[in-house]
């Protein structure tokens, strides 16, 4: 048994995870991300760096960072662990080769990114790397998966 | 480890296309497990002993 997604949704996740990749970073850089879709959500828990108010409630958010965080996450999901058209072991041992390597960098500029960045900054990478792992083990895999198919 | 089966590929005249469809693996698979570039499961090694129809140990060796 394994926990892979069938091939027919590979090239619709990977245009998803691509897109809202970069859409996502260019709406973060210029600042943009946090002004979409402006809406009164529950919180179960929240707290304001600028005016230190804890706790739960309504408050008004913007979803914009939500949306593309969930779509990039299940995008990413889906388009890495698809099956390929001839799913052999050749492939689940790339698969958990490339897995293994991008675990060990992503934890690796984590670890050095402790010792380089503090406070709030800190915070960043550690949101990053929500996405590092997936980012990278997908363009680890692709490449391999590119180099195996080659041969 | 060394494998014979490219040799035994050529006793029966297959081409690695003709083997990958036969084991349920890509035509690279074969190509890498040929240049000891991937050692097969014992599950794979079993189904070319069927097709060869010899001895795992024929097949594979140790160094």
């Amino acid at each position: 048994m394994n926990y892979l997604f069938d091939n027919k949704y590979k090239k619709i996740s990977g245009l998803g995870f691509y897109l809202t990749t970069i859409i996502g970073l260019y709406l973060l850089i210029t600042d943009k991300i946090l002004d979409l879709f402006t809406l009164n959500v529950y919180s179960l828990f929240s707290e304001s760096f600028s005016d230190l108010t804890y706790g739960g409630g309504w408050i008004e958010n913007g979803l914009g960072d939500e949306i593309f965080t969930t779509i990039i996450i299940i995008s990413g999901l889906v388009n890495s662990f698809c099956k390929e058209k001839i799913e052999d072991e050749l492939i689940s041992k790339i698969r958990l080769e490339s897995l293994t390597i991008s675990l060990f960098i992503s934890y690796g500029l984590v670890m050095l990114s402790t010792f380089l960045i503090y406070n709030l900054s800190y915070m960043y990478v550690l949101v990053f790397n929500l996405f590092i792992i997936l980012i990278l083990f997908n363009l680890v895999f692709r490449y391999r998966l590119y180099k195996h198919y080659k041969s | 480890m060394k494998n014979n089966i490219r040799m035994y590929r050529g006793k029966y005249k297959m081409t690695q296309e003709n083997l990958s469809i036969k084991l349920g693996v890509s035509r690279q698979t074969i190509n890498s497990i040929e240049n000891n570039k991937y050692f097969p499961s014992l599950e794979l090694g079993l189904k070319l002993s069927k097709i060869f129809e010899c001895k795992v140990d024929d097949l594979f060796s140790l160094d």
